[in-house]
């Protein structure tokens, strides 16, 4: 088990919707160390109340409820507007379940009993897409940061190289076009152009030709 | 006796209806024979006693006459013409007179001796003729053919010497006339004796025909006698023949009807030993269809264990991986392990209760037992409440406490088990309340179990089968058709009781009224007395 996969996990909450008393209580004990809240009830009802109050990242539900069923639960949620990424648990491997769940987008489908690693690796990839929007608006919030602080050509220079960079990480632009472009000054480009080649972030195949390394962040990273 | 072994050889041969023909025949035969017989004798002996007396007579009175004529007429006249006591014309008037009045009697005479038998008598006579044992005479012996030319002779000599006479006298020679006279009463004389002894051979002719009369009666009487007893004995002999055939066919017939009674006998027997073995293949059949009832059974209770097991275990399985995940986020303390095996034990004992009650449902009881009527019907409910869950049908008992029945206790268990699994399958695809209701009460001898469905009731045209062998309503998969039949067999045959069905309208406690069908079992109280 692979600790830092799981922890990504631990900022959402989840709605865990199953009629099983028991499976219900070890599941949550279960699943409470791995996310930062679980909603844990036993009817239709008491989940429509828990999603219309607070703020549910995913649901986890039974398709076979003593007083209805999770399809029709989920059906109901896609009517009212709520779009919450879903993963089903059932007893049974009936295809004509399978057939509404494809029809409902949901995430996954869990046969009983469940193995815990499945279900976790369900949830890392229904909630990868909100980790993924989240850290890249981190990123460009940090950019933007760095930017409004720094000297805001270089950093304009930069996102123009990485604009036009080919499918090969190759830059086929000279200084002069680079000045055209951006409207910098020349010895600004020279500047910024000796320090990337420096680091070995880029490296130069020829006049006008660089290529972007980007091996380099992960050899850092590793570093770390 | 050669012949009559030949005889009834030959009968032997020909057919039945043929030889009743020939007994037919020869009695007909026989009948017709002596009615010809008796018809000719009577033909003929009218015959000799009415025709034969005349024209035997007649020719002698015929004789006697002209005798007489002869003697007196011309004799008298001639002798009183000697004697001249007559005149000469009348004279030859009286003898012209007699000699015409001979002539007719000579002719009529001549008639009656050639006189001919003709007709049914004639033939009579001819027929019977042929039967006499001596020979017949001559109609006419020579001697009498000789005395009859002579008396013609004579007769024309008389007249012509008349004659003669009679001209004499005219001429009147006396001398001629008494010699011619005389020798004329001689000729006539001759002439009388003639007739005389012709007369004589007529009356033998006579006495000869009566001989022969009576010889044909003798004859007839014979023949007679001689037919009858030949029909007589005929008719006896083949009667005889006919009554030992008919004895023969009897006991050939007997011994047909012997070998035939022997062997119907034999089918008979084998017809027992088949009909034994084909109730023993049927109560293998039973047996074979019970087995199947209790595997159809057991694979619906498989399913049922199957659903009882998968929540424990899937909490089980939770259980098991919480221990990995928590040693991994370091969580996993004393407390923790403690509290999650106490849970897991409940739930393996849980699963471990199922398995038994399953395990005890399908091991027949060896004995009969006294029982409580709860206790099985509720085993009955427990087995079946989780798929009754699933389908949501609310089930509900209704009775007396302390309901004890004699009988094989996991059999009722089993027919209530089937009867609510077909309520189930009836309500499932079903929009209503679903429900099913089940009363059981107890009269004085009988104890009434009810189970109630509100699901529509059955089709009225399937009712009358449902309790038949391989009949289904159910689709090849789910039914087997046997689930009913059992129950009805377990019922009637082990418990001495009666299951049916009736469609009924009941309220099932509501306020409304739904179409049910109802199934009832009727059991006796107890039978503690029967042996087991």
């Amino acid at each position: 088990m692979n600790r830092r996969d799981y922890e990504c996990l631990g900022s959402f909450n989840i709605l865990y919707l199953e009629d099983e008393i028991d499976l219900l209580k070890h599941t949550t004990e279960v699943l409470i160390d791995f996310v930062h809240k679980i909603y844990a009830v036993q009817t239709c009802e008491e989940a429509l109340k828990i999603i219309k109050t607070k703020k549910v990242d995913v649901i986890i539900s039974d398709i076979l409820l003593k007083n209805g069923n999770g399809i029709e639960f989920l059906q109901d949620l896609r009517d009212k507007g709520y779009n919450i990424p879903a993963i089903l648990t059932t007893a049974y491997t009936d295809t004509e379940y399978l057939l509404d769940a494809i029809k409902l987008k949901v995430e996954n489908y869990i046969v009983k009993p469940i193995n815990i690693k499945e279900l976790l690796n369900s949830l890392h990839d229904v909630l990868l897409p909100k980790i993924q929007s989240r850290e890249i608006r981190r990123s460009y919030n940090i950019i933007k940061t760095i930017s409004a602080i720094t000297d805001g050509k270089q950093v304009d220079i930069i996102k123009f190289i990485f604009n036009n960079l080919d499918d090969d990480n190759m830059l086929n632009y000279s200084y002069s076009d680079i000045m055209e472009r951006v409207d910098v000054s020349k010895p600004t480009v020279i500047k910024l152009f000796k320090q990337l080649l420096d680091l070995g972030i880029f490296s130069k195949i020829q006049n006008g030709k660089y290529c972007f390394n980007e091996n380099y962040f992960h050899l850092q990273e590793a570093n770390l | 006796m050669s012949l009559y072994f030949k005889i009834n050889r030959f009968l032997e041969q020909i057919a039945f209806p043929n030889k009743t023909r020939i007994l037919i025949g020869i009695i007909a035969g026989g009948m017709v024979s002596i009615g010809f017989l008796m018809f000719i004798s009577i033909y003929a002996l009218k015959y000799d006693y009415e025709t034969l007396f005349q024209s035997r007579t007649m020719p002698l009175v015929d004789l006697e006459e002209i005798k007489d004529l002869y003697s007196v007429n011309i004799h008298d006249t001639l002798y009183d013409l000697e004697k001249d006591n007559i005149t000469l014309f009348n004279a030859a008037e009286v003898i012209s007179l007699a000699n015409q009045i001979i002539k007719e009697q000579w002719d009529d005479y001549e008639k009656s001796i050639s006189y001919e038998v003709s007709g049914i008598a004639g033939f009579a006579h001819w027929w019977l003729s042929l039967f006499l044992l001596s020979e017949e005479a001559p109609t006419k012996s020579l001697y009498q053919v000789g005395v009859t030319s002579k008396i013609k002779a004579k007769m024309n000599t008389i007249d012509s010497r008349v004659a003669t006479v009679l001209s004499l006298i005219e001429r009147g020679k006396r001398d001629e006339i008494n010699r011619l006279v005389n020798e004329t009463f001689l000729e006539i004389n001759t002439l009388n004796i003639y007739i005389s002894s012709l007369i004589g051979i007529h009356l033998k002719d006579a006495i000869s025909e009566k001989i022969k009369t009576e010889r044909i009666f003798q004859t007839s009487i014979i023949m007679l006698v001689l037919l009858i007893s030949l029909v007589f004995f005929l008719s006896i002999l083949v009667s005889i023949v006919l009554t030992n055939h008919f004895k023969t066919l009897h006991s050939s017939l007997e011994t047909k009807v012997n070998i035939k009674t022997k062997a119907l006998r034999r089918l008979n027997d084998s017809l027992e030993k088949r009909v034994a073995k084909e109730v023993e293949l049927n109560r293998k059949k039973d047996q074979i269809m019970f087995q199947q009832s209790r595997l159809a059974s057991l694979g619906e209770m498989l399913q049922n264990v199957a659903h009882q097991w998968r929540q424990p275990l899937s909490a089980l399985t939770m259980i098991i991986q919480s221990f990995e995940t928590k040693h991994f986020t370091g969580k996993l303390t004393p407390a923790f392990i403690e509290e999650r095996v106490k849970d897991a034990s409940v739930l393996a004992s849980g699963m471990s209760e199922t398995l038994d009650d399953f395990r005890t449902f399908f091991n027949p009881n060896k004995s009969k037992k006294v029982f409580d009527l709860r206790l099985s019907i509720q085993k009955a409910i427990d087995l079946t409440s989780y798929l009754l869950e699933k389908e949501n049908i609310k089930l509900s008992l209704l009775m007396q406490e302390n309901i004890r029945v004699f009988g094989f206790r996991n059999e009722l268990s089993h027919v209530v088990l089937n009867l609510i699994n077909n309520a189930k399958d009836a309500l499932s695809k079903k929009k209503v309340d679903k429900k099913i209701h089940i009363y059981v009460k107890a009269a004085p001898k009988e104890i009434h179990i009810s189970i109630i469905d509100n699901a529509g009731g059955i089709n009225e045209a399937v009712l009358p089968k449902i309790f038949d062998p391989y009949f289904t309503t159910k689709h090849q998969s789910v039914g087997t058709g046997i689930g009913l039949y059992m129950s009805k067999q377990i019922i009637e045959e082990h418990m001495q009781g009666t299951i049916s069905c009736k469609n009924i309208h009941h309220k099932m406690g509501t306020g409304q009224f739904y179409k049910c069908a109802m199934f009832t079992i009727i059991v006796p109280y107890q039978q503690p007395k029967e042996s087991l």
